[in-house]
């Protein structure tokens, strides 16, 4: 006696299901997989930046007086001054400093600042780091938004005149440094033409809180760090976006969408999202980036962000304040390449269809 | 239509950063134009985001003069070190046994109305201690009533500087701070004082010293809820660029304060502090260095103005003696006759920097005060003279050929002179300076390290035979003539006496000179002496010291800086011109001595 078969749908069903759970076993292990690659990543590069850091020449203590006196503070002073980062200044071998860093890593913690006087390197890094969030995520939003429209426009009409107008665009932007577009920001729109403030993040007459004198002055102070760090980057995404289009543009199935007679708009959204799926991956990145912030722009401007933090920290030869902020923009950037490549599978079909 | 959106859409962009401004502005223009906000910037201690409101912390957002107030403030006298302005003290005396008494202000009080009494002077001793910078022979404090404290000296010791070293004692309400001190402390420090031979109670000294130790440190990272004054400010926030400070209702002395506010502001450069200047916004700022066009530019903004006065440090150019040829003396002599000291300040630092005249180890500008007449006549100017040069290495047999001159081994003599990116007077003088000993024969290239701590590391290792350093710190002149024959030398004072050392030593100086005109001469001995001494006798060993450092060079001094401050007069004015003693404290003392008026 032949057993009767499931119905059809049912049998389906539990095949649909189980391809499912295939799948689902297959991401997770996958997910896995990365997760433990960045930890072992995570762990390398902290250990790399700790001896790196450790083997810069420079003692706190002294840059800490020489400083002060280079500033014209009296010797007594300077000393009285000094002494209290003594304290904080390790004294154990390297080897069993590098122990208690990684003990207190594992416990997420990222030690003690030596030029703050034992004030918490974590304390520290996540004041500053909201501030190269607004700088720098407005920034890279804003040259992405503009680059890639401006990409685009430039491929469809490369041969007008606003084509080469948009190139030469690019290509000019990109080609001056970070530091040189802050500076050039700086003098002409707050020294020459003093339109906007700078040397703080918002005017500190005002209350901060939801009031209107306060997000204005936000705004105002932030005006020009982004758009130094938009311009500068504006030509990259630009020229970046220009040539996917034209080698999108090339594709068959612009050609059969052609030929179909579909809407010049609809093919432009065809155009557009294929072009875009490569530059998806380093805008991942730039988010990841931006946590090193924009080190020139930040101290061009005052602005206190972690590059800001950064720098200071080596000028002091801050030991566990330099480790704890290239840590966080080391573990920034290894976690948005992780999410850079985990939704890269969701918006994008081909690589979806390999994976499963 | 097009047009005309377009019109609409430009005309909003051009709108809408000035409607930001004008809402961001809040009140500030207003109280502004009557001279309400006094803007500045506090060179030695850039506004740090995330350290607490607290003066012990290295980082410490309280701002000195301003809503952190010592006893006294230094009047830099270039005889009296002890010379001070009162600021918490009213007044002082040295009692007979070397103990000083203080009278504070009658009428201080902490910026939440309570008194400032004895017991906030006696904690913020004792925290003092903890931190390590306590006067140096103080052994305690007594309190003798609500507004009077006497500070004892350790049996047997002198200090010449305890009067100065008292009244710079930081003054914190034992209100926030005193729940920090356990009630033994000062059973503790006693015993961390002990220095005698008894093997018990030095071990419970030293136990004593780590209590205190870890002690500072918890102090050190304290971070108080809110600002509680005693000065005449009081800080209300700080965002990382800026720092508000409003008036203390309570400051005992609250009509000579104009500002009703005060804005400090961060910085991180120099440039920086140009910009703000150019743009006229800070009513006071500190010396920075600038070239000339910066000067000029700076200078025609309405309102601004620059205040000078000495700068108790001067550049120079130092050897490691234990390099040759460097250790011979009429090496050193020669390249001081090739450098004109005159064109290289004025291409290193021609904005701040006045040409040594003397070489003598202390600034030209105090030098009359401690040298006679005859004794600076008798020093050697080491004028501009190529030829004396030529001279004097011939005697050390070195040999000039084909334009170049020779080691006396034969070898070809170069040399390098070392310096700091960031430091653009040093890179631009040493450049200069390259130029001229290359000129005359020595081919000399600057060398310049990444950042000031690498240059300080690499010294200290003896990495560099010729490099710039800061010397004639003052106003004592004993820190001056440590910066030479002190610790980077060898030299570490221990208690009363001095020792010789080789850890820490790149100078490598000789520790006795044999000079004709004064006889044999312990530079590091009569150097660390100095700080006991008073009167005839301290000029007398100043008078030995300048002569030693006249004649063996062992640095040339190029240029000593001047104190160039910049105000501005369109909100405030009454500036403490022609007192060069009080330009050197921070505006706050200004204020408290009555300058600084609004307009």
């Amino acid at each position: 006696m032949v057993p009767a078969s499931p119905p059809i749908a049912a049998q389906s069903t539990g095949r649909g299901a189980g391809a499912r759970r295939r799948r689902l076993k297959g991401v997770a292990r996958r997910l896995g997989a990365r997760i433990v690659a960045a930890l072992v990543m995570i762990w390398a590069v902290a250990t790399l930046t700790f001896f790196l850091v450790h083997a810069l020449p420079g003692n706190p203590v002294q840059v800490q007086y020489e400083t002060l006196i280079s500033h014209g503070v009296p010797p007594a002073q300077a000393l009285k001054e000094t002494r209290i980062i003594y304290g904080f200044v390790s004294h154990e071998p390297v080897v069993s400093q590098y122990g208690s860093y990684l003990w207190q890593l594992i416990h997420l913690n990222l030690g003690k600042s030596i030029s703050y006087s034992g004030v918490s390197v974590s304390h520290l890094v996540l004041s500053a780091a909201p501030w190269t969030v607004i700088l720098v995520l407005s920034g890279v939003l804003v040259s992405f938004l503009l680059g890639v429209l401006a990409g685009a426009v430039a491929a469809v009409r490369r041969t007008s005149k606003l084509g080469d107008l948009l190139s030469v665009s690019g290509s000019l932007l990109h080609g001056i440094p970070q530091f040189v577009m802050a500076v050039l920001l700086a003098y002409v729109f707050t020294t020459l033409l003093p339109v906007f403030p700078f040397g703080a993040p918002y005017n500190i007459t005002v209350t901060p809180g939801w009031n209107l004198g306060y997000i204005g002055s936000l705004v105002t102070h932030a005006v020009l760090p982004v758009f130094a760090y938009a311009l500068s980057s504006y030509g990259g995404w630009m020229l970046s976006m220009k040539s996917s289009v034209v080698s999108v543009l090339g594709d068959d199935f612009v050609l059969a969408a052609e030929l179909r007679g579909l809407k010049p708009l609809t093919q432009l959204r065809y155009v557009a999202r294929n072009a875009l799926l490569p530059l998806f991956t380093v805008l991942a990145l730039s988010i990841g980036f931006m946590f090193g912030g924009s080190i020139f722009i930040e101290d061009v401007f005052d602005y206190p962000g972690l590059g800001h933090l950064l720098l200071a920290s080596i000028s002091a030869r801050d030991y566990p304040l330099m480790s704890g902020t290239f840590l966080l923009i080391t573990v920034a950037v290894i976690l948005s390449n992780l999410l850079a490549d985990l939704l890269y599978t969701l918006i994008d079909p081909r690589v979806r269809g390999q994976a499963s | 239509m097009h047009t005309s959106l377009w019109k609409k859409a430009l005309a909003l962009g051009a709108v809408a950063p000035m409607l930001l401004a004008a809402c961001s502005s809040g009140g500030k223009a207003a109280s502004a134009s009557n001279g309400g906000i006094f803007t500045t910037v506090n060179e030695a201690h850039p506004i740090t985001a995330g350290a607490p409101m607290n003066p012990f912390n290295a980082s410490g957002n309280t701002f000195d003069s301003y809503d952190q107030l010592e006893l006294g403030y230094s009047a830099f006298s270039p005889t009296n070190p002890n010379a001070s302005f009162p600021a918490l003290a009213a007044s002082w005396s040295l009692g007979a046994n070397g103990s000083l008494t203080v009278h504070l202000q009658p009428k201080a009080r902490w910026s939440n109305g309570a008194p400032v009494t004895a017991r906030d002077v006696k904690d913020s001793v004792a925290i003092a201690f903890t931190q390590g910078t306590q006067p140096s022979n103080l052994a305690s404090v007594t309190i003798l009533g609500q507004k009077e404290i006497r500070f004892n000296t350790i049996p047997g010791t002198t200090n010449q500087l305890f009067t100065a070293e008292v009244l710079a004692t930081t003054v914190v309400p034992a209100s926030v701070y005193g729940k920090e001190l356990p009630s033994n402390i000062w059973s503790t420090i006693t015993a961390s004082t002990y220095t005698g031979s008894n093997p018990a109670r030095a071990a419970a000294a030293r136990k004593a010293q780590a209590t205190l130790t870890a002690l500072g440190k918890k102090i050190a990272a304290f971070a108080p809820a809110k600002d509680v004054s005693a000065g005449p400010f009081v800080l209300v926030r700080l965002n990382p660029g800026e720092a508000l400070l409003t008036a203390n209702p309570y400051f005992w002395a609250r009509s000579k304060i104009a500002p009703k506010e005060v804005v400090m502001r961060n910085y991180t450069g120099n440039q920086q502090i140009w910009n703000y200047l150019i743009a006229g916004q800070l009513d006071a700022a500190p010396y920075t260095a600038m070239p000339t066009n910066v000067l000029d530019e700076i200078l025609r903004t309405a309102g601004n103005k620059e205040l000078k006065s000495p700068a108790y440090v001067a550049a120079s150019l130092a050897f490691d003696e234990k390099d040759y040829p460097y250790g011979l003396t009429a090496v050193r002599q020669a390249i001081a006759y090739v450098l004109n000291r005159k064109q290289i300040t004025k291409v290193g630092e021609s904005v701040s920097g006045q040409p040594v005249r003397y070489q003598t180890g202390i600034i030209d500008s105090i030098a009359p005060k401690w040298l006679s007449h005859q004794e600076l006549a008798s020093l050697n100017p080491y004028s501009l003279d190529p030829a004396k040069a030529a001279a004097l290495l011939k005697s050390a047999h070195f040999t000039k050929r084909g334009g170049q001159w020779y080691l006396p081994s034969g070898k070809p003599w170069t040399m390098s002179i070392e310096s700091v990116s960031g430091f653009s007077d040093w890179i631009a003088a040493g450049k200069f300076m390259a130029s001229e000993l290359s000129s005359f024969g020595i081919p000399t290239t600057e060398s310049i390290a990444p950042d000031y701590a690498t240059y300080l590391a690499n010294l200290a290792k003896g990495d560099y035979p010729v490099a710039f350093w800061l010397t004639a710190l003052g106003p004592s002149v004993a820190d001056a003539y440590d910066r030479i024959w002190g610790p980077n030398d060898g030299f570490v004072a221990v208690g009363n006496t001095v020792q010789h050392h080789t850890a820490g030593n790149w100078m490598n100086t000789p520790t006795s000179y044999d000079l004709p005109s004064i006889g044999r001469v312990q530079p590091g001995t009569l150097t660390g002496e100095l700080t006991a001494l008073t009167g005839s006798a301290a000029k007398a060993a100043v008078a030995k010291l300048a002569a030693a450092d006249n004649a063996e060079l062992p640095v040339i001094g190029l240029w000593d800086y001047v104190n160039v401050q910049f105000v501005n007069d369109k909100h405030f004015t009454d500036w403490p011109v022609g007192k060069p003693g009080l330009l050197n404290d921070p505006a706050g003392v200004w204020m408290m001595q009555g300058y600084v008026h609004a307009k």
